[in-house]
């Protein structure tokens, strides 16, 4: 199980102040974003563990600092978009469903794509 | 590899039926689950974009699912405004999930703001045991101008078949769509050849 600790490593993620390479799904095929199409934001943030474990009375999460900020929904090549849950709403991969690699602000309707939750393809 | 500024067309597409019929697994789904299905962390999936070729031009889908919101029955209007296509799922093997398509049918026709819009019937789970014969669904399908396939979501069968031949049918539907583009672009139009490939082959 991949988690945020293993995603491939890139000296440079960002090239103009966005995503310089493609991005896709760490766990299957699937593109989520081509390159220069997010914006690179450093915020401190927590977002639930990908892998939770069994029976755990509480939602594991890992704080993330780099995200991938992206204004309209339609920019995304492929990607899920879970129900309200706190407020907010889960982004997942569109083909496997493996997540959460981001969140969605539902009053501003931008989306954060998690850097290291997804794999960055050259 | 084709970038966004090629897409062609940003396309509403809706799924709809009664609950158990696994429309969220026809949500298109390409790859396997890779997934314990025992992991506890499972939220529901609301929309979906993606990214279709069809006939050499990329069309972005946002794909809706009824799911959730059919709790409450009714659904918004707001659901299903601007639809361009909408596909209609029952389960092979519920006869009562066959029997409800005629009310969600007129819940589409009395919401959808494009009159026009492209409907697809899909008769969902042929891997089980079927109680609906292929013969009904298709009987149903043409009595009310839809076009047809049977699918397993399980063994991907039809599922992306589905996709792209109600994509196809949309953009051949003049002015059921926009260009995202503003400028022209050429589409292969099939004319009679088109029409008469409305019914899925795989």
């Amino acid at each position: 199980m991949a988690t945020s600790s293993e995603a491939v490593e890139v000296k440079d993620p960002v090239q103009d102040g966005k995503n310089k390479y493609t991005l896709t799904c760490t766990l299957c095929p699937s593109k989520i974003l081509i390159p220069l199409s997010g914006e690179y934001v450093k915020e401190d943030r927590q977002l639930p563990k990908m892998s939770q474990k069994k029976n755990s009375p509480e939602v594991e999460t890992d704080t993330i600092q780099e995200w991938f900020l992206v204004d309209n929904m339609f920019t995304f090549e492929n990607v899920g978009v879970s129900y309200v849950v706190d407020n907010m709403k889960f982004l997942t991969c569109a083909d496997c469903e493996s997540g959460p690699i981001g969140w969605m602000d539902i009053t501003s309707q931008k989306s954060y794509v998690a850097l290291p939750r997804v794999r960055q393809t050259s | 590899m084709a970038s966004s500024d090629e897409i062609l067309t940003t396309l509403k597409i809706l799924i709809i039926g009664q609950s158990g019929v696994g429309k969220s697994s026809l949500l298109l789904r390409f790859t396997d689950d890779i997934f314990d299905p025992d992991q506890p962390a499972t939220i529901g999936v609301d929309f979906k974009v993606k990214t279709l070729s069809i006939d050499g031009n990329l069309v972005k889908l946002a794909i809706w699912d009824t799911a959730g919101q059919e709790r409450f029955r009714t659904l918004t209007p707001s659901y299903y405004r601007g639809a361009q296509g909408a596909i209609l799922v029952y389960d092979v093997s519920s006869r009562a999930s066959f029997e409800r398509l005629e009310p969600w049918l007129q819940e589409l026709n009395t919401y959808a703001t494009k009159s026009n819009i492209v409907k697809m019937l899909v008769g969902n789970k042929i891997d089980k045991d079927r109680v609906v014969t292929r013969e009904e669904g298709l009987q149903f399908a043409r009595r009310h101008s839809m076009l047809f396939i049977e699918a397993s979501a399980k063994s991907k069968e039809g599922v992306q078949c589905a996709f792209e031949e109600l994509v196809q049918k949309v953009i051949q539907t003049p002015g059921l769509w926009e260009s995202d583009n503003r400028q022209g672009f050429s589409l292969q139009r099939g004319g009679e050849e088109a029409a008469s490939e409305s019914w899925c082959s795989c």
